[in-house]
């Protein structure tokens, strides 16, 4: 499926942010006592939170247990496109 | 627990159906050195590992590896998507689209199906760390092969971000091992 642009530019952000996360997170399983690594971890963390939100409320639930605030007569979370299905680009 | 996101951990870019392609990828779909194993291994072997930096490392690299699995699900089912029977028969994958038509199965490229064989626990961390550092290290020598099999560049983007998680992985399981080595010199545990 193609998205419209400016959901996908939300989307990929989204990705970027999570997947910062990732990488922070397996660093710090292994330096836990990395305060600078911590203190980004937390801010890019805070970022993609408020993203999150501000994705979801416009387009539909992406996180399982997010709050459904798209239509109050619909469950967005089926309507939202299968991540196999997007077109990439 | 876990919580599905409904997102990739990175973008999948299928230029056109390649039903060969798909077939190679499989083994990174339910062979021996794929996601799945991956996934498996270290998300099984973690309740019995002692220390926290490593239950940890297990947790969040075998969750990584589900979105692996995921990531080349989502490749062979673009590369497969809409491709008819005579060319899917003509690739090699007659006896895959007998049993499963376009859909996924966890085999090899060779077809055979996904087993627990493929993995090990042995409940001691030096065996099992240094089992996941070898399973890390097939992996990353697979995506090379992979990347050699294809001149589709966003399969390849996909490809050499998956390549490059297992480079990561292998150093972050090589520094939890080291952490067991000192402990066991501190003589905290054995
Ligand atoms: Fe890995």
């Amino acid at each position: 499926m193609r998205m419209d642009k400016k959901q996908y530019a939300a989307l990929k952000e989204l990705m970027q942010l999570n997947f910062v996360m990732t990488e922070l997170r397996l660093y710090l399983d292994t330096h836990p006592s990395d305060v600078e690594a911590l203190q980004t971890y937390n801010i890019v963390a805070m970022r993609y939170h408020k993203k999150l939100m501000e994705y979801q409320r416009r387009y539909g639930m992406i996180h399982a247990d997010a709050i459904d605030h798209v239509n109050p007569e619909r469950w967005s979370w089926i309507d939202s496109p299968w991540p196999w299905e997007i077109e990439y680009r | 627990m876990w919580m599905y996101d409904k997102k990739l951990e990175y973008p999948v870019r299928v230029t056109k159906p390649d039903v060969q392609m798909a077939k190679y990828l499989m083994t990174q779909y339910g062979g021996p050195d794929g996601e799945l194993s991956a996934a498996i291994r270290y998300l099984n072997q973690r309740y019995t590992i002692p220390t926290n930096r490593a239950k940890g490392l297990l947790t969040d690299i075998g969750t990584e590896e589900l979105a692996h699995w995921e990531m080349i699900g989502t490749m062979i089912y673009k590369l497969l998507k809409g491709v008819p029977p005579e060319k899917i028969k003509e690739a090699g994958l007659g006896s895959h689209y007998a049993m499963h038509d376009n859909a996924l199965f966890p085999s090899d490229a060779a077809g055979v199906p996904w087993t627990a064989a493929y993995i090990q626990a042995h409940g001691d961390p030096i065996a099992d760390l240094h089992e996941d550092m070898a399973a890390e290290q097939k992996a990353r020598a697979t995506y090379e092969h992979l990347i050699r099999l294809t001149d589709d560049p966003g399969l390849i983007d996909s490809l050499r971000f998956l390549r490059e998680r297992e480079v990561v992985h292998f150093q972050r399981f090589g520094e939890a091992l080291n952490y067991v080595h000192e402990k066991m010199e501190r003589k905290e545990y054995y």
